[in-house]
């Protein structure tokens, strides 16, 4: 245990401070390293650089009991120890391991920096790396505390150490340097034996053995270590105490006292990733260069107004020519800096893809059918947020395939279908869009017979246009029961409904097509990055907000005198059919009554289910925004998905769509406000 | 013995810290401080110090050859010299005190072990 | 609570409260502010920085919890501002000259609390706050570490953590919906 003492915030500072250098110095050997290991044999003093790097790190560690980074360091000069002695050769694995090693250095340091203690988990996992590459159990502190043997000690000695335990002694081996002008009076036995309690000294020798030259010259010999085997009742510190020494000199023989065990955790060795010319950064690091970068994007759209306002009123004026120029040049380099900051974040689909080779083998065995999975693009690259976000999305679909899609087989064979249903997953690039298709060869969903189901539960009227998009609407809708007549969906109605939700989160669209006994594909589209989004800018009562671009469908520019109010609710009529439409003030709650009069616009967007007309006073534009996190600090907030930041500074909040539709909800408790059929 | 001038010496700029801020006790004492074995040397030559820290990885020279080059003179040979190490296998504490280190303590310290180690000297 | 002199109040200038951060374990600083009329305190550590309310635009957040003023654009970051008054239920008066906001950690989070003014970083004793839950009259005890004498009179001195504990927040959230 590290003393208290050392607990103080200056000294903590120094250290990582120090071990920050240490960390760099590490970066830049281990690349070097990898540049030339496949050729050449490591340089001795490289590899001896990087091991006192861990080294000294481990001791500071150690000193200030960060035990996650000292195990970590711990292990890393394993390594190095093991190239400086030559028992392993430097190879791909290794490096793999030693980077990771010091990026979890670099987060434990940063945590502790931050006041947030170690972060011990990658410390940990990457130690568990390490071990596995070793292929040793995790070195504990005890470990090198082995106790010695009896080898080379005297009859008396040996008998005496067998019969300790019973007399409640131990032996202990002390190695004591005496001869400081005998200052400590010590070479007398008896000196030693009251050091240690009710004990007795066995043997006391000079370490005379390989005695380095500095005795040549030196007869009398006064400075000399002894080593001392003796019988002792009282531990080590108190040894120490006692002799004024530290307790490493002490040794605890084997066969008497205590033997420390070794704790050694079980370790699940882990599989080193695909070794590649790959640096891994934190994704939170990633996460601030994003949003940097989004910072700089909006200031770009303001500085192009500024341009644009400039420009207008100075046509002739050459230097406003030559600024209008500078300003689509740095744009050009935006967009090229945007997109290199995106693609930092991009895996490849087929990790999110291959985990569901799992769930389909499951699911076909236990229902008795026969599916194969197959993908389409998996090469294609997703921001890894969005991996993470759209896979229990993905599942729900997935899983719907298998359930609701794919029939037995013998129900296949009689349709004159090929026993073994198939299941495509599928990925691609669209423009800013990327697109995730779930594609099954099944039975396909029966639009009459959902259609007959949701004109009889009053969802639709039975004048409306039948489409696909209105389908998807019906079924994605929330709370649309189902009843016998259309069970094959009944799943697919609750399960669709989350998928819908969570693609509007993420500012996707989801978008379906079936054949009746051909098979279901329901397509997922999402923005190319979560951070930012382009989102149509609004004004209400002198604030502004921000709508999503992909829930806007169009915008129309009204006389609040053509909005008719039915039954409680707002409606307009578009294009010969009815639209709800709200009053953005007064639904988010500060505006106390809807206003009838005057010009506005009515922002047409498509929530869950249903398609709404969003009556605001003014359009402010279109941009790009960055999205940040509200719920996070502000708890749930209904209608606001997050807020962003105009390059003005100002703050300006971000719509939710979906959220909007559920206040509406709420608020007109029984009426219906449902979308209708707008194409 | 007077605890007048001590010699720190540990590439670790933070660990000789550690360690001054270990000798606080001894608040009238000198503090030098060196980052390895040569640079010892040069501080040792300059002046004798009543008291030497060592690690034992250490860049240049490390600390077994300091403290071997040390013992070489007679005057030094009683020079009270503690080890302050990482290092703590048997084998490491026998090498240590072969090369002629007065006492071995291994890190983490506590300050009060290199206290009553600094106290006995002072008898 | 007995008031004497009115408070000297605290410029907004913090680095004598940042070199004050720096202390003994026993020895609490408290950072003290004025609601309506009483003062109040907490632990300096919590605080990130003291901005002039009138220096910060605030966004307002529709269906935020009832005492979430809005958020404020801190150099790129948004952060939640409470009004502390109205947190405890004092009748809100409008805002004075030497209104401030107080930006502070609490727990993983940084929160803005508006204040009617900064008073002063007082040194006490961690055995001079007396636990003494229901003298602060309007303030939810549980959030109310305990009480201290300063020169002026008592400090009601707060519990952040307690304040602006998860399942608090939550519940902010439940309020509002």
């Amino acid at each position: 245990m590290a003393p208290e003492e050392f607990n103080d915030a200056s000294l903590v500072q120094e250290f990582i401070v120090e071990a920050d250098e240490y960390l760099r110095s590490l970066d830049d050997d281990l690349l070097a390293l990898e540049r030339i290991y496949l050729t050449d044999e490591a340089p001795d003093d490289l590899i001896e650089n990087m091991f006192r790097a861990t080294h000294t790190i481990k001791g500071l560690a150690a000193m200030f009991d960060f035990d996650d980074i000292k195990n970590l360091s711990h292990v890393m000069e394993s390594v190095f120890q093991a190239f400086r002695k030559k028992e392993r050769a430097v190879d791909e694995a290794c490096l793999e391991v030693l980077f990771r090693g010091v990026d979890a250095l670099r987060d434990a340091l940063a945590a502790v920096s931050a006041g947030e203690g170690e972060v011990v988990g990658s410390a940990r996992d990457a130690v568990r790396a390490i071990d596995a590459l070793l292929d040793s159990v995790p070195v504990t502190e005890n470990a090198d505390r082995t106790p010695t043997g009896l080898a080379g000690l005297g009859e008396y000695a040996q008998a005496r150490i067998a019969e300790a335990p019973d007399e409640g002694l131990r032996a202990v081996r002390l190695l004591l340097r005496w001869g400081i002008e005998l200052r400590l009076g010590a070479l007398r036995i008896s000196a030693i034996e009251r050091a240690l309690g009710k004990g007795e000294v066995l043997e006391a020798r000079p370490l005379l053995d390989d005695i380095p030259m500095i005795f040549e010259a030196d007869s009398a010999r006064t400075d000399v270590t002894f080593e001392v085997v003796a019988l002792t009742d009282i531990t080590d510190a108190e040894i120490g105490d006692n002799l004024g020494v530290s307790v490493s000199t002490i040794r605890t023989i084997a066969g008497t006292g205590d033997l420390q065990k070794s704790d050694a955790e079980v370790c699940e060795p882990t599989v080193a990733a695909s070794a590649q010319h790959i640096i891994r950064v934190d994704i939170g690091r990633l996460d601030e260069l994003m949003d940097l970068t989004g910072e700089i994007v909006t200031a770009r759209t303001r500085l192009e107004d500024l341009v644009g306002e400039i420009k207008a009123a100075n046509r002739k004026d050459e230097s406003v020519q030559l600024l209008a120029g500078a300003a689509k040049d740095l744009s050009r380099l935006v967009d090229g800096l945007q997109d290199q900051v995106m693609r930092l974040r991009m895996v490849p689909v087929n990790q999110l893809f291959s985990k569901f080779h799992r769930t389909v083998r499951d699911i076909a065995r236990w229902s008795g059918k026969e599916i194969q999975l197959v993908f389409e693009g998996e090469e294609t690259e997703l921001d890894k947020r969005l991996i993470e976000q759209v896979e229990e999305t993905l599942l729900h679909m997935v899983r719907n395939a298998c359930d609701h899609g794919i029939e037995t087989p013998e129900e296949r064979v009689a349709a004159g279908k090929p026993r073994q249903g198939t299941i495509t997953l599928a990925a691609g690039h669209e423009g800013n869009y990327v697109f995730i298709e779930t594609r099954d060869d099944g039975k396909g969903l029966d639009v009459g017979a959902i259609w007959n189901k949701a004109v009889e539960q009053g969802r639709i009227s039975s004048d409306e246009e039948i489409g696909d998009a209105l389908i998807v609407d019906i079924i994605t809708g929330s709370g649309f029961s189902t009843a016998e007549t259309i069970t094959d969906i009944s799943g697919r109605g609750v399960g669709m409904d989350i998928v819908r939700k969570k693609l509007a989160e993420l500012g996707g669209t989801i978008q379906f097509e079936t054949e009746f006994r051909g098979g279901t594909t329901f397509t997922m589209r999402l923005p190319l990055t979560l951070a930012i989004m382009s989102a149509l800018l609004v004004s209400e009562e002198e604030r502004a907000f921000a709508i999503p671009l992909a829930s806007v469908a169009e915008v129309l520019r009204v006389d609040r005198g053509e909005i008719r109010t039915i039954k409680g609710s707002q409606v307009m009529d578009l294009r010969g059919h009815s639209l709800p439409v709200v009053d953005l003030g007064h639904t988010l709650g500060f505006e106390e009554e809807p206003s009838h009069t005057g010009k506005g616009f009515v922002v047409v967007v498509s929530g869950v289910g249903h398609r709404l007309g969003v009556l605001v006073d003014a359009l402010v534009g279109q941009q790009q925004v960055v999205v940040k996190n509200l719920e996070e600090t502000l708890g749930r907030t209904p209608g606001i998905g997050g807020a962003t930041i105009l390059g003005d500074g100002s703050v300006v909040p971000i719509i939710d769509v979906d959220g909007v539709v559920d206040l509406i909800a709420g608020r007109s408790k029984n009426e219906t406000v449902v979308g209708g059929g707008v194409r | 013995m007077q605890l007048g001038d001590v010699l720190i010496v540990d590439d670790s700029k933070t660990m000789r810290m550690l360690v001054s801020f270990a000798l606080g006790k001894y608040w009238g004492c000198q503090i030098r401080e060196a980052a390895n074995g040569v640079e010892a040397l040069e501080r040792v030559a300059e002046r004798v110090p009543d008291l030497m820290v060592v690690d034992i990885n250490m860049p240049e020279m490390n600390g077994l050859e300091l403290i071997q080059t040390i013992r070489k003179d007679p005057d030094k040979r009683s020079l009270p010299i503690v080890v302050l190490t990482t290092e703590g296998s048997d084998e490491d504490i026998r090498k240590g005190m072969l090369a002629g280190a007065t006492e071995y303590l291994v890190k983490p310290f506590q300050p009060q072990k290199l206290h009553s180690i600094i106290d006995r000297f002072e008898d | 609570m007995a008031r004497k002199r009115a408070p000297k109040v605290l410029d907004e200038d913090l680095s004598s409260v940042r070199e004050a951060r720096v202390s003994d374990a026993d020895t609490l600083q408290l950072v003290t502010l004025l609601l309506a009329k009483d003062e109040f305190g907490f632990h300096i550590g919590k605080v990130q920085e003291i901005i002039r309310y009138s220096a910060m635009k605030i966004t307002a957040i529709p269906n935020a919890p009832r005492f979430v003023e809005g958020v404020i654009n801190l150099r790129g970051r948004l952060v939640p501002v409470v009004d502390l008054r109205k947190r405890f239920g004092f009748t809100a008066e409008a805002l004075g000259k030497t209104a401030r906001i107080i930006i502070v950690h609490v727990g993983a989070r940084t929160i803005g609390l508006v204040v009617d003014a900064v008073v002063e970083v007082v040194r006490v004793s961690s055995l001079e706050v007396e636990r003494l839950p229901d003298l602060a009259a309007g303030v939810g005890t549980e959030f109310v570490e305990g009480v201290c004498r300063v020169e002026r009179g008592m400090v009601v001195v707060l519990d952040l953590e307690m304040m602006f504990s998860q399942e608090e927040t939550d519940a902010m959230g439940s309020l509002a919906g």
